[in-house]
């Protein structure tokens, strides 16, 4: 017998034990799209458990007809999305993911706002933007899909791609620019 | 022709260049290095995917929650569970079956309220020995295919942590392996998942041993070993060491439980061992 297959058999008749396996197994990764999703640390903190109980409430939708880690991964990013629509924070402390609206500053990146990490530029971006980065090109869904999941149209979520994009490829100077790139060069359009 | 927009470079994946903006990055040193720092920033991206985070939840808070929203249904704190419906969960081809547990499982029930009365000395032997006897378990469970594997092996450079883990855990030598506290608990943690997966893998898989008699007394010393950890666990309940020792011998007697399943006649229910 598979070994996932046993575990979340015996978690869905809600035997703790199984379930504790699952989530210390899966919980560096389930947390990591919680945490990249959510941007704000803390806000992530409030998402990851009850995005853990939305998992294990979806434990019997799994039908083992694909790898149980490929399932978690769609469902633990689709959870994510479900809880920060509902939380109330996120609709105090932003305006909702609209077409065209995202604020990408075109000035130049000063040195403080330089960062080290991808992960650390990303959280510099809109929420909108940052989602639709995430989605696209770190997990590699589709611009439809990404419409389906955050309400917004395909060419809205290109859009959006784009200018994250550019913003972070300007934050990450440091990380991307390789010594001999010595050569100035404007933003202007052609 | 200016340079290429930033923006206009970021799309290129999707709106391939035309023929005027390719004639001028083929001449443009500043627009081809600007191209290449997005293709490097995609390949940042790409390598995100599975990039592990930090643990946002405690199983603690999170169990907390499963209890309160009824998920879970058989707490891992009363580890007296019903020996019959535990087996009939993993056998294929059976209905599930909720025997109440009877003979010897009843009574480690009474044993374990006895335990926790008796003296301090005792439980300190106790748990002494029961420690020694799971290092050696653990390393017979896991380590069946690593009994050449050196003390001196880097701990988190191989695929037997679990074995390794537990074995230079009882190793004066070993512990010069790790270099901070934060390193031998990452060490720890890794061994204990490695063992949970190869035991739940072996009650699966190995049907090398397959005598019952083997299974039930294996079972039986477990059990023993659980009261122990118990005991040990009263003295110090948030020893992580205490608990790691309780939580493999835990594992240890739900994987023998799977096998002494799959070792029974289909059409018979264990009662007790």
């Amino acid at each position: 017998m598979d070994t996932d297959a046993a575990i979340v058999r015996r978690a869905i008749e809600g035997d703790e034990r199984a379930m504790r396996l699952l989530w210390n197994q899966h919980s560096p990764h389930v947390d990591a799209i919680v945490a990249r999703l959510a941007g704000d640390p803390d806000l992530a903190q409030d998402l990851a458990q009850e995005v853990w109980i939305q998992i294990f409430r979806a434990l019997p939708s799994w039908r083992g007809d694909s790898k149980f880690s490929t399932w978690l991964h769609r469902v633990a990013i689709n959870r994510s999305l479900n809880a920060l629509r509902r939380t109330r924070r996120q609709a105090a402390v932003e305006a909702p993911i609209e077409e065209h609206t995202v604020a990408v500053d075109h000035d130049e990146a000063t040195p403080s706002l330089l960062a080290a990490s991808i992960e650390e530029a990303c959280r510099q971006l809109a929420p909108g933007a940052r989602r639709v980065f995430y989605l696209h090109d770190v997990q590699g869904f589709t611009h439809e899909e990404i419409a389906e999941e955050l309400g917004i149209t395909s060419g809205g979520s290109k859009s959006q791609l784009f200018k994250a994009r550019a913003k972070l490829r300007r934050l990450l100077a440091p990380l991307l620019d390789t010594p001999d790139d010595t050569v100035e060069r404007s933003y202007a359009a052609p | 022709m200016l340079h290429l927009d930033a923006e206009r470079l970021a799309a290129r994946d999707h709106d391939p260049l035309t023929a005027d903006e390719l004639a001028h990055l083929a001449q443009c040193a500043a627009c081809r290095s600007e191209r290449d720092a997005f293709d490097r920033l995609a390949a940042l991206a790409e390598g995100e995917r599975d990039r592990p985070g930090a643990r946002l939840t405690s199983w603690a808070a999170l169990s907390s929650a499963l209890r309160d929203e009824g998920l879970i249904t058989r707490p891992s704190d009363v580890p007296e569970l019903p020996v019959a419906a535990e087996i009939s969960l993993v056998r294929p081809g059976r209905a599930p079956s909720f025997a109440q547990p009877t003979g010897s499982v009843q009574s480690s029930v009474v044993a374990s309220g006895n335990v926790a009365a008796r003296s301090r000395v005792w439980r300190t032997t106790a748990w002494r020995a029961a420690a020694a006897m799971l290092v050696f378990t653990s390393g017979a469970l896991v380590g069946r295919g690593t009994a050449t594997t050196s003390l001196d092996v880097p701990v988190g450079a191989s695929q037997v942590d679990g074995a390794i883990g537990l074995t230079t855990a009882s190793s004066s030598s070993g512990a010069n392996a790790f270099r901070s506290v934060e390193d031998a608990t990452r060490a720890l943690e890794r061994a204990q998942r490695e063992y949970e997966r190869a035991s739940f893998w072996l009650a699966s898989h190995d049907t090398t041993v397959n005598a019952q008699s083997v299974y039930r007394a294996r079972l039986a010393a477990l059990e023993q070993m659980l009261n122990a950890s118990r005991a040990g666990l009263f003295e110090a309940p948030q020893d992580p060491v205490l608990n790691q020792y309780y939580l493999a011998a835990y594992t240890a007697r739900e994987a023998t439980l799977r096998q002494l399943g799959e070792a029974m006649p289909v059409d018979r229910v264990m009662e007790s061992f």
